[in-house]
């Protein structure tokens, strides 16, 4: 036959509209990552082997931080101080999480609810009631004989405090994937209880613990707040940064600890993925959910942990509350709302908390739609494999970027003279693309993963009906995906709203964010106004997280029909 | 059967030459290769299908089925090669620019919508008038008798109900051609056979060229105008359900397609084959040079055990083993130390009295002997 002859025909196919679409987000979603993430990055490194007139020097800028001992000296601290917190965080989360996973304990809807309270208040906040408590005018500084709260002490109690929730969460989260017939057997083979621990528990757990460390140690190295509010004299990395680039203008030497500072971040982040690959799943398809039974000898000793713990963290929040109503620490206890009356202390009054709510409200209706968006063409755009993987790659470097890191090379980018975009400079959209890009990757796994579980059919049955891929990504993949956008949207609303690190260098007097104000006013020694703004964010973002549980509840009431199973 | 691995190749690879006859055929697919990395999935595959016609694509798991089906949609484009649908070359076309319709293995019903929106989301994409949608996508479900459950979301039917709503709306915008994949495997055997019955009459009755792609033969034998069987990337044989079982091309499609007693032997003349001390006589025997090394294929079914008027190979065995199937069994026989299992009914085993251990004599006709190159004695 003559088919048969010829030599069989190489296939082009032809891209569709469907692919020409998918292909365009991809590539926006790329372009959005280059221009507001990778080129500002760029400017930063450029700019740590520069000098003041812009001239190429090489290392000299990084020999001179060398030479300078106090700039080693507070690496150095950043790295104890981080260690420190992680070794003790790390026990005390496990056991929580432990808890909250393995015990027939009471209460544990509570305590999972106020372990992961801090998450909505600005960092700052345990290191503002620690002041009130062991600082100059505190009412238990005496207890400290002698010693002082501003410095380590101060920083790594109010870091445990901060970092607390993602432990928890990322312990809890490896926790729960046991598989009950692992602890049968163990039972049947008559192992002891700390054997199964050892054997079985720790094993399976493990990744979580190396993931939690990582993500524990790389929070404290790369925080601004608690370091600058409580850390007195004691440097470390970030207030080096803040110090050098805002202090004393010195851009070069504030780049070159900003690459310093991006170091441990990047390490971190290139072990936890290191140490992702290596955990083989312990859970398998078909293991069986792990349902604790009640034992008292286990139970009781967990709960009088949770509630040590919790009493620790609302006692820390009330103390700020308490001191936000207070006439005059320590010598007028009686309450008031003036320190509310924010116009006192600072020029811009309630407009900085009208302004974080602005800036947090773009970050998240801009956000997460955006997110989602450019997950699902990184997800479905098949034809370009080789782009998708390095976008894919892009929408996971900003977990790795410390804010403070990011600020500064947006001001390096952004002020530029030669940048088109510069006029962003100052305005409420700069604090929003940084916002954004500052907390992309979360959003971007969280979209991703949703995405994975649709049915991958969706789009080839859509293709055969002849319907847009736009069309059916409106009609199903968006109303199937409403709750996790959701999620997306209010993580990054609460995020936006807590933020020192990166805005701290962005905001122009009248976009002045809560969080900076807040700042500016514990400098000032303003410390009840400091924890009435402290509350203030608390209480926005627990305000938005309540309105997000209640909307979670009428989609889950107005979707049951087609979502139950 | 590790001997059916090692089937051999060469007359497959000789019968792909002589490709189908592709004058007036529907779809033509023509040297279809298509490699992941340095596997390759399809392997120079060529096919031809009638307008109206139901093909099953039917193998073992991973033998490339839904890769076949996938390149035919577009969903996965081949490497190389030319699928010509209706006379018109779509070989490089997206999926949206081909015309068919498609069923998934998971359903993939858009759990958002309900039953009514599912069969009509095509149409209504095409910006058609709400009522006109709403006519054609009611008739649509009376067609697969679902016209009560319109309103109900995809999670509150069965499985089988499901499978339905799937088909209604793969054929609601008219497709040339209907393609299925493994549409009933994840539903239970009884709604299973009654399903598939169903597909076969709405099939006739639209007069739509259907590919249906399954592993299980039952349901191939039972519903295909032509079975594909395929093997490794490759096509074994094409051909009417009982083309395939009764004169399989190959001895992987022998012992894939039913049951078969498979025994190596020998050639000793132009009309017997030699199997241990056994010697059968075998019509087949003389498209092979004597000395040849054969694999001697036998249905159970052929395996006589009336003493009739039979001319043919008389074998003496004794009884093994007894597995009742129902309205048949499967005796396990030994005749001079081969193992050959026969199929009878349970009238015929009750009529002769077989027990385990009892002697009884078998009748094999020559022309029931199937015989096909034993690659592995070849190459040895
Ligand atoms: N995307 C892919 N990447 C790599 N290999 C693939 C891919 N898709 C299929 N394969 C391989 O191609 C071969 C054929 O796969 P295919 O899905 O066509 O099998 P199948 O005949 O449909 O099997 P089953 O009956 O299990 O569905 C398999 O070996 C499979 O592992
Ligand atoms: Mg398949």
């Amino acid at each position: 036959m003559t088919a048969a002859a010829r030599a069989a025909q190489r296939v082009r196919p032809v891209r569709s509209t469907d692919d020409v679409v998918l292909i365009a987000v991809v590539a926006l979603g790329g372009l959005f990552l280059a221009v507001a993430l990778a080129a500002p990055l760029g400017a930063l490194l450029a700019k740590s082997f520069q000098d003041e007139a812009g001239r190429f020097v090489g290392l000299a800028n990084y020999i001179r931080y060398v030479e300078t001992p106090a700039l080693l000296g507070s690496l150095w601290n950043s790295l104890w101080v981080a260690a420190l917190t992680t070794a003790i965080v790390l026990p005390l989360a496990f056991g929580y999480a432990y808890a909250l996973t393995r015990s027939a304990m009471p209460g544990k809807a509570f305590f999972r609810a106020i372990a992961l309270l801090p998450i909505l208040a600005p960092s700052l906040l345990p290191a503002l009631a620690l002041i009130y408590l062991f600082g100059n005018q505190g009412m238990l500084k005496p207890l400290l004989m002698g010693g002082t709260i501003y410095g380590p002490a101060g920083i790594i109690v109010s870091e445990v405090f901060y970092c607390f929730p993602p432990a928890v969460l990322i312990l809890a989260t490896a926790l729960s994937g046991a598989d009950a017939r692992l602890y049968e057997a163990a039972e049947a083979l008559r192992a002891s209880r700390i054997r199964v621990m050892r054997t079985v528990t720790l094993p399976a757990a493990r990744y979580g613990m190396v993931s939690a460390g990582f993500v524990v140690f790389t929070l404290v190295i790369t925080d601004f707040g608690i370091p600058k509010v409580i850390g007195g004299s004691f440097n470390v990395l970030a207030t080096d940064v803040y110090k050098q680039v805002v202090g004393q203008q010195n851009f070069q030497m504030g780049a070159v600890v900003g690459m310093v500072l991006l170091a441990p971040a990047v390490l971190a982040y290139l072990a936890d993925g290191w140490a992702r690959r290596r955990q083989t799943s312990s859970v398998s398809a078909r293991a069986v959910p792990y349902v604790a039974k009640r034992r008292p000898k286990r139970d009781g000793p967990l709960l009088l942990h949770c509630a040590v713990i919790a009493a620790l963290m609302l006692g820390l929040i009330g103390v700020a509350a308490w001191g936000s109503l207070i006439t005059f620490w320590p010598w007028n206890l009686s309450l008031t709302l003036a320190n509310y009356e924010f116009g006192r202390f600072d020029s811009a009054g309630w407009g900085s908390w009208w302004n974080s709510v602005t800036l947090a409200a773009w970050t998240a209706a801009i956000g997460a739609p955006l997110v989602f968006v450019f997950a699902y063409g990184m997800e479905k755009a098949k034809t370009v494999p080789a782009l998708a993987g390095i976008v894919r790659f892009a929408a996971t470097v900003p977990l790795a970027v410390p804010g403070l890191v990011l600020g500064i090379a947006y001001i390096f980018y952004f002020n530029a003279p030669a940048n088109p975009a510069g006029f962003l400079y100052g305005t409420t959209g700069i604090l929003v693309l940084n916002s954004i890009v500052h907390f992309y990757t979360v959003g971007h796994l969280a979209s991703v993963t949703a995405l994975k579980q649709l049915d991958p059919e969706f789009e080839s049955v859509a293709a055969s009906l002849k319907v847009p891929v736009w069309r059916s990504f409106l009609a199903v993949t968006v109303p199937i995906s409403l709750p996790v956008i959701l999620d997306v949207a209010i993580y990054l609303f609460v995020n936006a709203m807590t933020t020192v690190s990166a805005v701290v260098f962005l905001y122009a007097p009248d976009t002045k964010p809560a969080s900076v104000a807040l700042v500016q006013m514990d400098e000032a020694g303003q410390a009840s106004a400091a924890a009435a703004m402290a509350i203030t964010i608390l209480a926005t973002s627990a305000a938005v997280k309540a309105l997000h549980v209640w909307t979670d509840g009428v989609i889950a009431r107005r979707t049951q029909a087609w979502r139950s199973r | 059967m590790p001997d059916i691995a090692a089937a051999p190749r060469s007359d497959s690879a000789a019968r792909q030459v002589e490709a189908p006859p592709t004058a007036g055929a529907y779809l033509v697919a023509e040297r279809l290769t298509k490699r992941f990395g340095s596997f390759t999935a399809l392997d120079d595959v060529s096919l031809a299908i009638a307008r109206g016609e139901f093909v099953c694509f039917l193998g073992p798991s991973g033998c490339g089925k839904t890769t076949l089906l996938r390149a035919i949609a577009g969903l996965d484009p081949q490497d190389e090669g030319r699928i010509v649908q209706d006379g018109r070359d779509v070989s490089a076309l997206s999926p949206s620019r081909r015309d068919f319709g498609i069923v998934f293995q998971s359903y993939a019903l858009f759990p958002n919508m309900t039953v009514l929106a599912n069969v009509g989301y095509g149409l209504s994409a095409q910006g058609r008038r709400r009522s006109e949608v709403e006519t054609r996508a009611r008739a649509l479900l009376d067609l697969v008798g679902l016209a009560d459950q319109w309103w109900k979301y995809p999670a509150q039917l069965s499985g089988g109900q499901q499978q339905r709503v799937a088909l209604a709306r793969a054929i609601a915008m008219n497709p040339g051609l209907l393609l299925l994949d493994e549409p009933l495997s994840a539903l239970d055997a009884l709604v299973r056979v009654h399903l598939r019955a169903e597909i076969k009459s709405l099939q006739r009755r639209l007069g739509i060229t259907t590919i249906m792609v399954t592993h299980d033969q039952e349901e191939a034998l039972s519903v295909a105008d032509r079975i594909v069987v395929m093997n490794r990337g490759r096509i074994e044989q094409v051909g009417t359900p009982d083309e395939v079982y009764r004169t399989p091309a190959s001895f992987f499609v022998a012992g894939f397609v039913g049951h078969m007693n498979a025994l190596p032997g020998t050639v000793t003349d132009a009309g017997t084959v030699a199997v241990g001390r056994a010697l059968i006589a075998a019509d087949a025997a003389r498209d092979f040079p004597t000395g040849a090394a054969v694999q001697v294929c036998i249905r159970p079914e052929d395996i006589l055990v009336h003493p009739g008027a039979q001319n043919g190979t008389w074998l003496a065995t004794a009884v093994r083993g007894i597995e009742y199937l129902g309205s048949i069994a499967r005796v396990s026989l030994e005749a001079h130390g081969l193992p050959l299992v026969a199929e009878m009914s349970d009238a015929a085993l009750r009529s002769l009295g077989l027990v385990p251990g009892v002697s009884i004599t078998v009748s094999i006709a020559p022309s029931r002997v199937l015989l096909f190159p034993r690659a592995d004695a070849t190459k040895a």
